[in-house]
C-alpha cells in the first residue's frame, strides 16, 4: 500500500515538473536602435501579467542586442522594451501551448517621442500593431498555405473580410484600395494584388487612410487603404510561382458539344530591387476560378450591355461569373526611380485582357399593372469576347522638399464581339401565350479611351497651407458595328413579321476638368479649404440604322438613327471649415454650382439648353477617442448627369420587345446622403464591433417609365422623378474565445428602399424592406482550420400599383469550410454552400442547392515548394446561379447555367533566388 | 570669432554633451546617496508607551545611507551622522541601521543587523519579492522611474520607483528585484520613506562590496527571527520584529 501512495505521489510530482518544464514561455529576440541597424545593448526587457501587472521577470538585451527572457509560466503578458535613448517598446503576448516559445528577430526601437506610439501584439504568434492611425499586421506571423497568395493571407487578418467578390472590409469598414508599396499595382483592380501575388512576399499589410487624388474636384474625401509593404528581399531578387491544371478532358461538359478539357495556368515572376520592379503575369483559365478581375465595366460605352438599372428583365448580365468563361490576363509593371535623391518615379504598366464567356440563362418575370399582368419566359444565349489593351503611365516628381508634380496618362485600347441570341414567350393573365419572338444581336464594337491627369501639389512653410492645382482630360471614343435579326410570332392574330437590320454607333466624348484647391491655416486647430472646379466636356452620339433591302443594308430607318450632341460647362465653387484635433474632425461647406447644358439634336438642329444652378453643402465630424474606436456622421450632396443614351432622342431597338428611347430633357439627380458609422476594436481581446446606417434621397432621380402594347412588349424611356431613397442600418460584432482559436462573428442588416417608375402615366412605387441576419464562427487550431458562415435574409416588396407582386421572399445560405493539413505534407480541403430560395411567388421557382467541393493535396521536394493537388468543384453537381429581383413593378426569378462539376489535377511550383522553402523566413522588420 | 566667443561655445557645447549624456545614459557602477525618514508616529502610533514620547515635533527621523553597485555585488550602509542629528537622545534606538551586502549572481545577502547598539549577522538567499508593475512614472535625482508595488502583508504595501536607466537590479536595505535600481521606497502610509538624493556614476572604492564574516556569529534570516522572538518578547512586539526583517 506505502508502495503506491510513493509511486503516486512520485508520477504526480513528475507530471507537475514536466508541465511546468514544458509550460515555461520562452521570448527570444534582438532588439536594434531606432535605425534598425546598431543592436542594442542592456536595453531593459521586462514580462508584466496583463492580469494583475505582475512582474513575471525581466532581462537585459547582450551585445548584440540579443535577449532571451524565460523563467515563467505560460501566461498572458506585455513586454516592455526600456532603453534612455529610446522610447518604451510595447508587445503583447498571448502565451499558450503551441505559443510559448515565440523569437522576435528584429525589433527596431522607436525614437524619443518623434514616432506614434506603437503597440505589437502577439497572438498565436500573430503581432498586430498600430503605428498612430496605421493599424499594421506582419505578414509571417500569419500560416497560410504553401502556394498562398495575398487573398489567402487578408482571410487570415483579425477584423478582416474578403466576400466572395473580393471586396475587402477591415473592421466593417470598406476598402477602396489596395497598393503595393504604396503604389498601385496592375490598376485600380484590387483582385490583380490580392490574387497574383505571393503571401509570402510580403512583409506587412498596413491599413490607413488616405486622401483620394482620384477624385475630380479636390475634395478632401479620405478613402482606407490596404498597403501591401514587401518584404526586403522580396524587394531584391525574385520569386516566382508557376502552376497549371487540367482535368485531362475527362469532365463531359453537360449540354455542351464536345469534350472541352478544363484548364487553369498560372505564372507569375517578379525581380524587384530596391529602386526598380519587375513583375511578369499571366493568367490563362476557362473554369469560374478565372474571374480574377472584377468585369471591366463601361468598356464599349455600350450601355445595352451594361444593365445599369434599365435592363431589369436581365439581371446579373454583367457578371461573368455566371457561364463559361475563358480568360486570358497577362500584364507587365515596370518601376524605376530616378535622380540624385530619387525624387522621381515612374511607373509603367501594360496589360492585356482576353475575356470569353459563353452564358446561357433563363428567366422569368411578372409584370404587374393595374389592369392586367404580364408573364415572359426569355432564355437567352450570350457570348462575348471582350478584348483590351491598357497602358499606364505615371511620372510623379518632388521637385522641392514642398512641391511635387504628377504626370498620369493612361490608355485603354478596346476590342469587342458579342453574339447573343433571345427567345420570348409572352403570356398574358389568362395563361395563354400571344407572342413568340426570337432575337439575335450580334456585335463588333472597337473602343480608345484615355485618361489624363496633370497634378501639381504644394506645401509651405507655413504648416496645414496647401495648394492643389489638377487638369484632367477624360476621352472616349467607340465605334459598335451591329446586326439585328428578329423573328416575332403573334400567336393569336397569326401572322409573324421579321426585322433584319445594320446598326452603327459612333460614340465619343470629351471632357476637361480644372481644378484648385487652397487650404489655410486660420488657428491651431482650424483650417478653411476654397475650392474652385471648372468642367466644359462634349460628347456625341451618333446612330444610323439601316434596313436589309435586296441583299444590301441599304434601306435608311430615321426613326431608329440619330446626330446627337451634348456639351456641358460647369462651373463650381465653394469652401468647407475644417476643425480638427487628435480626436475630433469637423468640417462643414457649401458649394455652389451652376450647370450649363445644351442637348443638340444634330438631325433636326433642335436645342435644349438647361441652366441648372444647385447649392451643394457638405458636413462631417468624425470622434476617434482612440486609434482602434471611431465613430463618423457624414452628409453630403451631389449631382450626376445622365448618360448620353438617355438623353438622344431616338429608338433602341437591339431588343424589338424592349425598346427605349432617350429623353432630351432628362435633368442631372441631385442626391443627399447620410451615413453613420461606429467601429471599436480591441487590440487585446480580439473583440471588435461594427456599426453603422446610412440614408440616401434622390431628388429628380432616374427612373424608367414603360408602356406596355398588348403582347407585354415594352417601350422605356428615362425620366425624372422625386423621393428615390435607400436606408439601412448594419452591426456586426466579432468574439473570439479560447486565445483566439474560436472566433463569433454575429451581425445584422436591415434595409428600406423606395423607387418610382411609371408604367404609362401611373406611378408605381415600389417600398422593399429586407432584413438579414447573420452568424459566422470560425475555428483555428495548428492544423485544422474550420469556417462555418449563415445568413437568412427575408425580403418584402410592396409595389403601389399591384398588390399581386406583394409576396415576401426568404434566402438561406448556409456554409462550412475545413482545412486539415496532415504532418506528412498531405493536405485535405472541403467545402459545402447551401442555398435555399424560398420564393412563394405564383408558379415562381423555389430553389435550393448544395455545392460540396473537395481538394486533397500533397507537398513534394525538399522546400516543400511543389505541391500536387486533386480538386473537386460540385461533387454533387449542384451549382446554378439564381436570383430574384423586384424592380418597379417587374418581379424576376433568374438563373443561368454556370460551370458545376468538375475535377481538376493541379500542379503548383514555387520559386525564388534563394532557392529555400518559402516558409523559412519568419523575420520582420 | 573672438577666441572668448569660441571657449564659451565650446563650454556650452561639453554642457550640452555631458546633460545628454546623463539623459540617455545607462549607470552600471557608482554610488546613490538615500535619504530615510520615517514617521515615528506612523511606526510606532499604536504602541502606548511610545505615544508619550512622539510628538509632533520629533516624529520624524531622517538618516542617510548610500548604495555602491556594480553588475554583480552591492552593499547598503549607513552613512555615519554628524553631531546635530545625532542628539536625538534615545530616539535613535526606535529606528534600525543596518549594512546590506547582496551578490546579485550568487543571490546571496550578508546582513549586518544593528539591534539596539549591537551588531548581528546574516547571510541568507536573497528575498524574492511579486512586484507589481504600475503606469505611473516620476523622476527622482534625474532619471526616470517606475512605480512597482510589493503586497508586505494583508494590511501594508510597499511601494518602490525603479529606473531601469540604473541597469543592476539593486535597491535599499534588501531591497532588490525589479529591472533596474530602485530610487524611491515608501511604505503605502508614508511611515517610512527612503528616497535617492544623489545618483553619481563612479568607480567603487577598493574593497567596499567586501565583508568579512571570520569569527562571526551567523544567522540565517530565520533563525535569527526566532531567537529574538524568544529573547526580546518582553521588549519588542512580534509586529515590530517582523516590520524590522520585512526589510531585508
Amino acid at each position: 500500500m506505502d508502495f503506491f501512495k510513493r509511486l503516486f505521489l512520485s508520477l504526480v510530482a513528475f507530471f507537475i515538473c514536466a508541465t511546468a518544464q514544458a509550460q515555461n514561455m520562452k521570448i527570444t529576440g534582438t532588439l536594434y536602435d531606432s535605425s534598425g541597424t546598431q543592436p542594442l545593448h542592456q536595453a531593459m526587457i521586462m514580462a508584466v501579467r496583463v492580469k494583475d501587472s505582475v512582474l513575471l521577470g525581466f532581462t537585459r538585451s547582450q551585445k548584440n542586442g540579443t535577449f532571451i527572457l524565460t523563467g515563467f509560466p505560460i501566461d498572458t503578458f506585455s513586454i516592455v522594451i526600456a532603453h534612455p535613448r529610446f522610447d518604451d517598446k510595447f508587445i503583447y503576448v498571448f502565451g499558450n501551448k503551441d505559443n510559448q516559445e515565440i523569437d522576435i528577430p528584429s525589433v527596431r526601437m522607436p525614437e524619443h517621442s518623434k514616432e506614434l506610439q506603437e503597440v505589437m501584439i502577439y497572438a498565436n504568434k500573430n503581432p498586430i500593431y498600430y503605428k498612430g492611425d496605421t493599424l499594421v499586421y506582419v505578414a509571417d506571423s500569419f500560416k497560410v498555405a504553401e502556394g498562398a497568395v495575398v487573398e489567402d493571407l487578408l482571410k487570415k487578418l483579425p477584423g478582416l473580410k474578403i466576400d466572395k467578390d473580393g471586396k475587402i472590409t477591415s473592421q466593417g469598414q470598406e476598402i477602396s484600395k489596395v497598393l503595393v508599396d504604396g503604389d498601385e499595382f496592375f490598376g485600380s483592380d484590387p483582385t490583380v494584388a490580392t490574387k497574383n501575388l505571393a503571401a509570402d512576399g510580403i512583409e506587412t499589410v498596413q491599413i490607413y487612410e488616405k486622401t483620394d487624388n482620384e477624385t475630380i474636384g479636390g475634395s478632401d474625401e479620405k478613402i482606407r487603404v490596404l498597403d501591401l509593404k514587401l518584404k526586403e528581399e522580396a524587394k531584391k531578387g525574385y520569386f516566382g510561382r508557376i502552376s497549371g491544371a487540367s482535368d485531362m478532358a475527362l469532365t463531359p461538359l453537360e449540354d455542351y458539344s464536345g469534350s472541352r478539357p478544363f484548364y487553369e495556368g498560372e505564372l507569375l515572376f517578379n525581380k524587384f530591387n530596391s529602386k526598380q520592379k519587375i513583375s511578369v503575369f499571366a493568367l490563362g483559365s476557362n473554369t469560374p476560378r478565372s474571374s480574377f478581375g472584377r468585369g471591366d465595366l463601361n468598356k464599349f460605352g455600350l450601355s445595352n450591355e451594361n444593365g445599369a438599372n434599365r435592363n431589369f428583365w436581365e439581371p446579373n448580365n454583367s457578371d461573368n461569373t455566371s457561364g463559361i468563361p475563358q480568360t486570358l490576363k497577362a500584364g507587365i509593371y515596370y518601376s524605376d526611380k530616378f535622380g540624385k535623391k530619387k525624387n522621381t518615379e515612374m511607373l509603367f504598366n501594360y496589360s492585356f485582357y482576353n475575356d470569353r464567356l459563353d452564358a446561357r440563362s433563363s428567366s422569368r418575370s411578372q409584370y404587374f399593372l393595374t389592369d392586367t399582368t404580364y408573364f415572359t419566359e426569355d432564355s437567352t444565349r450570350n457570348y462575348s469576347e471582350n478584348e483590351s489593351h491598357k497602358f499606364n503611365l505615371s511620372i510623379q516628381s518632388q521637385l522641392d522638399s514642398l512641391t511635387l508634380l504628377e504626370f498620369k496618362p493612361s490608355i485603354s485600347i478596346d476590342k469587342g464581339l458579342t453574339n447573343s441570341a433571345n427567345f420570348n414567350d409572352f403570356t398574358g393573365e389568362t395563361g395563354i401565350e400571344s407572342l413568340s419572338t426570337h432575337v439575335n444581336n450580334d456585335n463588333i464594337s472597337k473602343g480608345l479611351s484615355t485618361n489624363s491627369t496633370l497634378r501639381l501639389y504644394r506645401k509651405f512653410m507655413k504648416k496645414r497651407r496647401e495648394l492643389e492645382v489638377r487638369y484632367d482630360l477624360i476621352t472616349t471614343d467607340n465605334k459598335t458595328d451591329g446586326k439585328l435579326n428578329t423573328s416575332s410570332e403573334y400567336k393569336l392574330l397569326g401572322i409573324t413579321d421579321s426585322v433584319d437590320q445594320n446598326k452603327i454607333n459612333y460614340n465619343s466624348s470629351t471632357s476637361h476638368y480644372g481644378t484648385v484647391s487652397y487650404f489655410e491655416p486660420i488657428s491651431k486647430y482650424w483650417k478653411v479649404n476654397v475650392n474652385y472646379l471648372y468642367e466644359y466636356g462634349f460628347s456625341n452620339q451618333l446612330k444610323e440604322t439601316n434596313d436589309k433591302v435586296n441583299g444590301i443594308y441599304n434601306g435608311f430607318r430615321a426613326e431608329f438613327s440619330n446626330n446627337f450632341g451634348n456639351t456641358r460647362v460647369q462651373n463650381r465653387g465653394g469652401a468647407e471649415m475644417i476643425y480638427e484635433t487628435g480626436k475630433h474632425y469637423l468640417s462643414g461647406g457649401l458649394y455652389f454650382r451652376n450647370i450649363n447644358i445644351y442637348n443638340n439634336n444634330l438631325i433636326s438642329n433642335v436645342v435644349i439648353n438647361q441652366n441648372i444652378n444647385n447649392y451643394l453643402p457638405k458636413f462631417k465630424y468624425e470622434y476617434k477617442p482612440s486609434i482602434s474606436k471611431r465613430f463618423t456622421v457624414n452628409y453630403n450632396t451631389s449631382s450626376q448627369q445622365p448618360a448620353i443614351a438617355d438623353l438622344q432622342p431616338v429608338q433602341d431597338n437591339s431588343n424589338p420587345n424592349r425598346i427605349q428611347v432617350g429623353n432630351p430633357d432628362l435633368k442631372p439627380n441631385y442626391v443627399h446622403r447620410v451615413n453613420v458609422n461606429f467601429n471599436t476594436w480591441n487590440a487585446l481581446s480580439g473583440k471588435y464591433i461594427w456599426s453603422g446606417g446610412s440614408f440616401n434621397l434622390t431628388q429628380n432621380g432616374f427612373a424608367t417609365q414603360t408602356t406596355f402594347d398588348v403582347f407585354g412588349r415594352t417601350e422605356s424611356k428615362t425620366i425624372n422623378v422625386d423621393g428615390n431613397m435607400s436606408a439601412n442600418v448594419f452591426a456586426g460584432a466579432g468574439y473570439p474565445i479560447l486565445d483566439r482559436k474560436i472566433e463569433f462573428q454575429p451581425s445584422m442588416s436591415g434595409s428600406f428602399n423606395r423607387f418610382k417608375s411609371y408604367v404609362g402615366s401611373q406611378e408605381n412605387v415600389t417600398d422593399n424592406f429586407a432584413i438579414t441576419p447573420e452568424f459566422d464562427i470560425d475555428f483555428e487550431w495548428d492544423s485544422l482550420e474550420i469556417s462555418f458562415e449563415s445568413s437568412y435574409s427575408y425580403n418584402n416588396p410592396i409595389s403601389s400599383l399591384s398588390s399581386v407582386s406583394n409576396t415576401p421572399f426568404s434566402i438561406t445560405n448556409i456554409s462550412l469550410g475545413v482545412d486539415w493539413k496532415f504532418p506528412n505534407g498531405v493536405g485535405v480541403k472541403v467545402d459545402g454552400n447551401y442555398t435555399k430560395n424560398n420564393q412563394p411567388g405564383r408558379g415562381f421557382y423555389d430553389t435550393e442547392y448544395f455545392v460540396f467541393n473537395a481538394e486533397i493535396n500533397k507537398k513534394f521536394l525538399k522546400t516543400q515548394n511543389l505541391t500536387v493537388s486533386l480538386l473537386g468543384n460540385d461533387l454533387l453537381n449542384q451549382n446554378i446561379n439564381a436570383t430574384r429581383t423586384v424592380n418597379g413593378n417587374a418581379v424576376t426569378d433568374f438563373r443561368t447555367t454556370i460551370i458545376s462539376r468538375y475535377f481538376l489535377l493541379k500542379a503548383n511550383y514555387r520559386f525564388n533566388n534563394r532557392k529555400m522553402k518559402e516558409d523559412d523566413f519568419k523575420g520582420w522588420y | 570669432m573672438t577666441l572668448k566667443a569660441g571657449i564659451n561655445r565650446f563650454l556650452l557645447f561639453t554642457g550640452l554633451l555631458i546633460v545628454g549624456n546623463n539623459l540617455f545614459s545607462q549607470i552600471n557602477t557608482g554610488r546613490i546617496i538615500f535619504e530615510r525618514k520615517t514617521n515615528l508616529k506612523k511606526r510606532y502610533g499604536d504602541n502606548p508607551r511610545m505615544k508619550n514620547f512622539i510628538t509632533e515635533e520629533n516624529k520624524y527621523r531622517t538618516e542617510n545611507f548610500e548604495l555602491f553597485f556594480n553588475d554583480t555585488s552591492c552593499v547598503f550602509r549607513p552613512i555615519p551622522e554628524d553631531e546635530a542629528s545625532s542628539q536625538q537622545g534615545f530616539m535613535k534606538f526606535l529606528t534600525n541601521k543596518n549594512t546590506v551586502y547582496q551578490n546579485l549572481n550568487k543571490k546571496e545577502k550578508f546582513i549586518i543587523i544593528d539591534l539596539w547598539g549591537t551588531s548581528a549577522y546574516i547571510k541568507d538567499t536573497m528575498d524574492k519579492r511579486s512586484w507589481k508593475i504600475t503606469e505611473s512614472t516620476r523622476n527622482i535625482s534625474g532619471y526616470n522611474c517606475r512605480k512597482a508595488i510589493w503586497q508586505m502583508n494583508d494590511s501594508t504595501q510597499i511601494y518602490a520607483w525603479f529606473s531601469s536607466d540604473i541597469v543592476p537590479s539593486v535597491g535599499p536595505e534588501g531591497f532588490q528585484g525589479l529591472p533596474g535600481a530602485i530610487l524611491g521606497m515608501a511604505t503605502e502610509d508614508g511611515g517610512v520613506i527612503y528616497f535617492a538624493k544623489d545618483v553619481k556614476q563612479m568607480e567603487l572604492p577598493t574593497g567596499i562590496l567586501q565583508y568579512d564574516a571570520k569569527g562571526k556569529d551567523v544567522y540565517t534570516e530565520e533563525k535569527l527571527k526566532v531567537m529574538l522572538k524568544e529573547r526580546m518578547s518582553q521588549w519588542v512586539k512580534p509586529k515590530d520584529l517582523e516590520a524590522m526583517f520585512v526589510w531585508l
